[in-house]
């Protein structure tokens, strides 16, 4: 359709630029007189532009989610020359007196932008439960389901009526073990799937995004309405997050169609793809800084589940950690050059850490007693190296951290308040985070 | 009429007692626990109306945790739910009227029997066991394995209500040679010559239970996984190779080799004996590690081909007399399938994970049934049939608190799967040419979207709302051009001159056509006002009408 075309003429041209943004957001608003194709639009388009409303917004939270857990001997907790600490070496940062593994050279160089806690200790040492409850903040409590962390904070943090989706996950990979199983759960848990992610990447693609033929804007969204009012009693009388879910997909299908444009990979700036490339990791983490600076709030960016060493741990992480020091590097610089870290918070971490010593295929296997991840920018202390492990690394020394700590101190460095009451109805007491888990003073701005 | 209710009175009797006992035997928190405790539902006899036996274990799980069951459904719900479960699709009008025309108390007994002997519930129910045990592919993997005989196989099986377990034995020996049986190698040769996808497969689909991690490891949560377990599945078809004969696919396998070591976390290296859950274990000569076997012809039988030569000793063949055959979980896996499949979740949820870290909701109840189900020669149709005649799977699926869903005290919504789903628009909408809709194209491209079978939780996501919104081909079939039924409601006007309630009767034949249901008032009048307004355009007014209720979550569930 020419309406589609024009559409996507518009806003498929390269992001970035003031007079790009400009020329969108008039068209948004159904500004551009003179084509009568616009006009019959703007009941699908009459919201406001993207980045304003985004820069209104404030809070937002990139996770680099280093699924399969990589291994903190060769990242934020090196022992070089111990009998556990493996081959690499360790080089000093922009921190005096702290080093992290030499696979890291360019984040090394920022590490006085970064929040690392190297005293991480939890419980499930199994990929599923792991990941679970690392981004849930508690383990499972059947048949009652928690949100994600990032269903919670694309509803505190959000704005539901924003055209552009609020929770995104990146992930090109449909498979990945446990994660694939994870994947295939329920998300947004109790807060309803209108707070689950929209999904794209690999086999995950934003099709249908255009009008049908012979359909009238008008039509499209009054028969929406229609059909959305047909469900509500069916809604009402249905409880299961099946059901709810269902309706609530058809709400975002409208925001979906004008904001597939910001999706599209190839309209990134070539010199932005240079430096976060080559691979689908860091096209992604490219794509999450590009959906934060317009609108979106929590942006997950998996790519199946690499990190997962149980053979030849050694080799995997060379390949693997120079890739995220890369990304980590130039997303961290990026925002803080866009004065966007102060608004955005970005985490990098996994389920759990890697054994200290090594099996009989030179992988490291699970190890949740005591790992590293490590945060950047809104609400943190930046600078800061939290808790310690012994000089094997196989227990932490100095102030352990669990699951709901570090929760508490993400909620509060976001401004939420972190141990605020659930407001379901039938259901037992839940807080957004449990046994009243004090967050880490030290850690906080 | 006597004689069934002589056998509930019985089974009643049974129950009340073993039930009573069972709260009786439970050990005062101060006593030793050492107290043997006798299961009372071993004294349930087998054999019994798998019905009766059902409705009593759930009243009793309802009475224990103090929830009242909703209430029991009415004709039109019973009747578009059965028709979804057996055969897929919702009922026709005219198949409607028919049933709601009887009045005799038989008439639920009458159609469950009609519809799980009809041709559709074989093609039905051979496209939900295909995409459980063969999963979603691509159209060029669809038709190779409809060519090789594979859905074919499956439909006869059902057509013939074959005894589940003989069925899986054929699909697990893959030896089948005639035109009509080949199809069922198409299992194993599906997994591509990987014995290890092979494993993790069998054990998930055949014994209803996930040992994928028992890879690395012992499984850490459910300890009777164990990782020799996983190997010596791997073992049992890792002489297996795919071959291609003029007949079709088959496998091949070697009478050598196959024997391997695999570490456990503790660095120790184990051998790969040939054993599985349930402490199954078949003996095999397991030669010195600096033995170097040979081939040799006297260690196959003499006569068969040499393509698909038979070993003396197959550890296939062992595997599926040895393992599978009377294995427990075999009979335990398909019960507990068959009843998600009609009451939406397994007694066991998720389906695939019957071990011991997942407890059954009722455990004593899926224990008698799976044995009650072996008993029965495994008779699958006699347990779809118990199920739908139970009082939970005959219970409203409207609640209005939500209530943990274990308990059954109403009837769980089912999302419906792709085929059926697409099935159902095509019955509603009735198109001129329903072979332009109908092609394996669309079912593949539609299942890619909306794969779930049994899934733990289905959740919907936005590629399925942007389809149903703005797919061309959804936009189509619900269109006056296209849709039979739309074309003939247009014509409404033509008999009568009064528009309000020429309108009002098109409304209420658009819901009863695609929902099997009146309006309600308030439905009636949203429905009136989108036509009002749309005076002049009246064809895309029931277009939007259509589209609105077919997309509706009333229809896009089974409940």
């Amino acid at each position: 359709m020419q309406n589609n075309h024009r559409l996507d003429t518009m806003l498929n041209a390269p992001c970035g630029s003031v007079d790009h943004r400009l020329h969108r957001r008039l068209f948004l608003q159904g500004s551009l007189a003179g084509a009568a194709s616009v006009a019959s639009f703007q009941s699908l388009f009459s919201v406001p532009a993207f980045a304003d409303s985004a820069r209104a917004q404030g809070k937002r939270c990139i996770l680099l989610w280093l699924c399969g857990a990589p291994s903190q001997f060769e990242t934020w907790d090196p022992k070089p020359s111990r009998p556990t600490g493996g081959p690499f070496a360790s080089i000093p940062t922009s921190i005096p007196g702290v080093h992290i593994s030499e696979l890291m050279p360019k984040t090394a160089s920022i590490m006085d932008k970064l929040t690392v806690v190297r005293s991480m200790s939890t419980e499930p040492s199994e990929h599923f439960q792991a990941i679970d409850m690392l981004t849930r903040g508690e383990p499972p409590r059947p048949p009652f389901t928690r949100p994600l962390m990032g269903s919670v904070l694309a509803k505190q943090l959000g704005q539901l009526d924003s055209p552009v989706p609020q929770f995104v996950l990146l992930d090109p990979c449909p498979e990945g073990n446990e994660f694939k199983a994870f994947k295939a759960a329920n998300w947004a848990g109790w807060l309803g799937a209108e707070y689950g992610p929209v999904r794209f990447g690999g086999k995950y693609k934003l099709e249908n995004v255009n009008l049908p033929n012979d359909l009238s804007a008008t039509d499209h969204s009054d028969r929406e309405a229609l059909r959305s009012f047909l469900s509500k009693k069916f809604a009402n009388d249905h409880k299961a997050a099946s059901v709810q879910s269902y309706n609530s997909v058809f709400e975002r299908v409208r925001g979906l169609m004008q904001a597939a444009p910001l999706f599209d990979l190839n309209a990134l700036p070539q010199a932005d793809r240079d430096r976060y490339g080559p691979g689908t990791f860091g096209m992604h983490a490219l794509l999450a800084r590009h959906l934060v600076e317009n609108g979106s709030t929590f942006v997950m960016v998996a790519n199946g589940m690499p990190w997962d060493c149980h053979v030849l741990n050694h080799e995997t992480h060379q390949m693997l950690v120079p890739e995220t020091d890369r990304i980590v590097f130039h997303l961290i610089n990026d925002l803080a050059d866009r004065r966007m870290l102060d608004d955005t918070l970005v985490l990098i971490m996994g389920e759990f850490g890697r054994t200290p010593w090594l099996n009989e295929a030179r992988g490291r296997d699970h190890y949740p007693k005591a790992w590293s991840m490590a945060m950047a920018g809104c609400g943190l202390k930046p600078g800061v190296v939290y808790g310690s492990t012994d000089e094997n690394g196989v227990e932490v020394s100095d102030r352990p951290l669990d699951q709901r700590r570090l929760f508490a101190t993400i909620y509060r460095a976001l401004g939420l308040d972190p141990h605020v009451t659930y407001d379901l109805p039938d259901f037992p007491t839940f807080n957004r985070v449990e046994k009243d888990a004090a967050p880490v003073a030290e850690l906080l701005a | 009429m006597l004689q069934p209710f002589v056998i509930s009175c019985v089974i009643f009797a049974a129950l009340c007692f073993t039930l009573q006992a069972q709260e009786a035997a439970q050990p005062i928190p101060s006593q030793p626990t050492s107290t043997v405790s006798v299961d009372p539902w071993q004294s349930i006899p087998l054999g019994l109306d798998p019905t009766s036996v059902i409705d009593l274990a759930l009243e009793d799980g309802w009475r224990t945790n103090q929830i009242a069951p909703v209430a029991p459904a009415d004709d039109p719900t019973f009747l578009r739910r059965i028709y979804l479960d057996l055969i897929g699709r919702i009922p026709r009008s005219d198949e409607a009227n028919a049933f709601l025309a009887r009045t005799d108390s038989m008439k639920r007994v009458a159609l469950i029997d009609s519809l799980l002997e009809s041709d559709e519930h074989s093609d039905h129910f051979a496209e939900v066991l295909d995409a459980i045990l063969i999963g979603r592919t691509d159209i060029d993997q669809l038709r190779r394995r409809t060519n090789a005989g594979w859905i074919a196989y499956l439909k006869r099986a059902i057509h013939d209500n074959r005894p589940w377990n003989e069925v899986a034995q054929e699909i697990l020996l893959a030896r089948s040679s005639s035109t009509q049986d080949r199809g069922a190698n198409w299992y194993l040769y599906a997994r591509n010559n990987k014995p290890q996808d092979i494993a993790e497969a069998v054990s998930k689909d055949f014994f209803g239970v996930r040992i994928d991690c028992a890879q690395c490891h012992d499984h850490p949560l459910a300890s009777e996984i164990e990782q020799r377990h996983y190997w010596g599945l791997v073992a049992f078809f890792n002489r297996s190779k795919n071959v291609d004969t003029p007949q079709g696919p088959g496998l091949s396998e070697a009478a050598i080799g196959g024997f391997s070591e695999f570490s456990n976390l503790e660095g120790q290296s184990l051998p790969n004996e040939l054993v599985y859950l349930g402490n199954r274990r078949v003996e095999e000569t397991r030669p010195s590690k600096e033995t170097k076997e040979e081939e040799r012809d006297d260690l196959y039988i003499a006569s068969s081909e040499p393509a698909s030569r038979v070993p003396k000793f197959s550890r296939r063949e062992r595997f599926v007399e040895d393992v599978l055959k009377d294995h427990p979980l075999l009979s335990k896996g398909t019960v507990n399938r068959l009843w998600a499949w009609m009451l939406g979740r397994g007694l066991v949820h998720p389906v695939d994970a019957l071990d011991s870290y997942h407890t059954p909701s009722h455990p004593g109840l899926l224990d008698w049934l799976s044995r009650d189900f072996a008993k029965s020669g495994y008779n699958m149709r006699r347990l779809l049939r118990s199920l739908a005649l139970t009082r939970a799977y005959q219970l409203v699926s409207t609640e209005e608190k939500f209530t943990d869903p274990q308990w059954f005290s109403s009837s769980i919504a089912k999302p419906l799967t792709a085929e059926t789903l697409q099935r159902s628009m095509l019955v509603a909408m009735a198109p001129e040419n329903p072979e332009n809709w109908n092609k394996l194209e669309h079912r593949t491209s539609f299942a890619k979207l909306f794969p779930d079978v049994l899934a733990e939780e289905s959740i919907s996501n936005v590629s399925q709302g942007l389809l149903l919104t703005n797919g061309p081909s959804i936009n189509e079939l619900v269109s006056v051009k296209h849709s039979g039924f739309l074309k003939a409601l247009r014509s409404l006007h033509t008999v009568e001159n009064d528009t309000s309630a020429v309108d009002s009767t098109l409304v209420t034949q658009l819901f009863a056509g695609i929902l099997g249901r009146k309006p309600d008032a308030q439905e009636l009048e949203h429905c009136l006002a989108y036509m009002s307004r749309r005076v002049e355009r009246r064809d895309q007014a029931i277009e939007g009408i259509a589209w609105s209720i077919i997309t509706s979550a009333e229809f896009r569930f089974n409940h």
